[in-house]
């Protein structure tokens, strides 16, 4: 408790300085949180894809409902292919009015006639997409096929810079917060050293008088993941719209990483993990800032 | 209770401020250590409390061997000591309750207990109505009361007082002599540097004389002589 009345002391004595630590590292969680977010998603949308081996085949208007349902047919005498799925024009149409029944200027412009019908094809696995795709494409009135290996790979690559540029953003930030937090409480140490030398004459131990500043450390650290973390927080929901999108029409995605949490939409759940990760760092971080000054500048 | 063995200091600059120093303390002692400026008084009170450490010898204090104290033990060592300096070392932002309680709180004793023996301390030293006053309310007599408060609130066996009336008028520096000399009667032994003649004179106390860094007197009921 007096550790805890000695660092409130010391930020109610130089508030700038305490302001100005917990900015830095609000900064630093702000991206960390963010690319945290992106990844956990980016991530667990790879791994939705990875487990759903599907190849979706758009007609052209002259391809006749017959000859679609023979193409099934033969579709499902294949070893490799698990189900088919007939999605109608109409069936189309009320997909795309779902997913966009927030825009009703896009809805207004579509109608059934525009949209082509298609056919969903699960694989046994990933490896015979492309053996299904060959035996599709052969296929008179086949407008476009699209596998989700394309989309795999899209999203692999995409998984990739997230984690390389947050990555790079994370360590020069992390970098540049322990030297302000080292510099901050070092130069509270400087300040103090009057004070700690008096304590250490009359018996402090070299714990009790680091105590105060190590603390100091942990709290600008828990207070600038706080910040950083309601902050990217704030941004994710405000741009929902665009992540739905994103999405490419899942509607509920399951983590990879923590079994049993909804990633999206967003759930309690997976905001308390992101802030329990992001606390937790912030707090060691801080503590190891701090560390380094006492270490640096305490005797 | 207090031995130093041959001890010799050297400073980085080649200077040596203490050369062969050899002398004892019995328990309940009280001593005077004298000498011109620059003597080496100062760093033989760092010697013992392990500010410093000498360049040869031992030191023992209560049969603990300085040179095998480890750092983080040292603490434990200056907790059996009192300090008091011809400075004060107050904290200014801390009332004289607080200054003086400090030794206490940083072994972790009870709020409550600390209050007890903070108004007992300052009712010793006579600064009971000024407890919630800053140092800076205080004049140079009381803050040195203050300071020995200080030194005694955690009943240390030992007390240090470096050059503790040198800042003081006669009148002033005669209250903490006296003040002193009490803790003396209670059984704490006292080590007291000094420059002021009039004091040492008068006490008949045991008095070492230190002169270019070495022991040139030592004797029991001694007299300020240079």
């Amino acid at each position: 408790m007096r550790h805890f009345k000695a660092v409130f002391s010391h930020i109610q004595r130089t508030p700038y300085q305490a302001l100005a630590g917990i900015m830095i590292v609000s900064i630093t969680f702000f991206v960390a949180t963010l690319f945290l977010f992106l990844g956990v998603l980016s991530s667990s949308m790879l791994s939705y894809f990875e487990r759903q081996p599907q190849i979706t085949v758009y007609f052209e208007d002259v391809k006749t409902k017959t000859e679609i349902d023979s193409l099934v047919k033969e579709l499902k005498s294949l070893d490799s292919v698990s189900s088919v799925k007939y999605v109608s024009k109409d069936e189309a149409l009320q997909i795309y009015q779902e997913d966009h029944k927030d825009d009703p200027l896009l809805l207004e412009m579509v109608t059934a006639d525009i949209l082509p019908a298609s056919l969903e094809i699960q694989a046994v696995d990933v490896s015979k997409l492309e053996t299904i795709a060959k035996h599709v494409q052969g296929e008179t009135g086949v407008q476009e096929i699209i596998y989700h290996k394309d989309i795999v790979d899209r999203l692999v690559s995409w998984t990739r810079s997230v984690r390389a540029l947050g990555g790079i953003l994370l360590v020069v930030l992390t970098i540049e917060t322990l030297l302000v937090i080292l510099t901050i409480i070092g130069v509270r140490i400087v300040n103090k050293r009057t004070e700690i030398s008096i304590m250490q004459l009359i018996g402090a131990s070299r714990w009790y008088v680091r105590m105060p500043f190590v603390l100091e450390g942990a709290f600008y650290g828990f207070m600038g993941a706080l910040l950083g973390f309601i902050s990217s927080l704030g941004l994710i929901l405000h741009q929902a719209q665009f992540f739905s999108g994103l999405l490419i029409g899942i509607s509920n995605l399951q983590s990879n990483l923590l079994p049993g949490i909804q990633v999206w939409p967003i759930t309690g759940a997976f905001v308390l993990v992101i802030f329990g990760v992001a606390s937790i760092s912030g707090v060691l971080l801080g503590t190891l800032g701090s560390l380094i000054a006492v270490s640096r500048y305490l005797e | 209770m207090i031995k130093f063995h041959k001890v010799t200091k050297k400073f980085g600059t080649g200077k040596t401020a203490l050369s062969n120093i050899d002398f004892e303390v019995e328990p309940k002692e009280f001593v005077f250590i004298v000498g011109p400026s620059g003597a080496g008084k100062t760093t033989l009170l760092r010697l013992l409390t392990k500010e410093t450490v000498p360049t040869s010898g031992e030191i023992y204090v209560d049969n603990v061997k300085l040179s095998e104290l480890p750092y983080s033990k040292i603490h434990e060592l200056r907790r059996s000591i009192g300090f008091i300096f011809q400075d004060f070392r107050l904290l200014l932002d801390r009332t004289a309750a607080e200054n003086v309680g400090m030794p206490l709180e940083v072994v972790g004793v009870a709020v409550g207990e600390i209050k007890k023996k903070v108004e007992k301390a300052l009712e010793m030293v006579g600064l009971t109505d000024k407890q919630h006053h800053f140092p800076i309310q205080f004049s140079a007599g009381e803050l040195q009361r203050l300071s020995l408060a200080r030194a005694v609130i955690g009943d240390p066996a030992i007390i240090i007082a470096d050059e503790p009336t040198g800042n003081l008028d006669p009148k002033t520096s005669w209250e903490i002599i006296d003040l002193l000399q009490k803790i003396n009667e209670k059984g704490h032994t006292v080590i007291v540097a000094t420059h002021d003649q009039d004091v040492v004179n008068n006490l008949k106390k045991r008095v070492i004389t230190i002169k270019d860094g070495e022991i040139v007197k030592d004797v029991r009921e001694g007299k300020y002589t240079l």
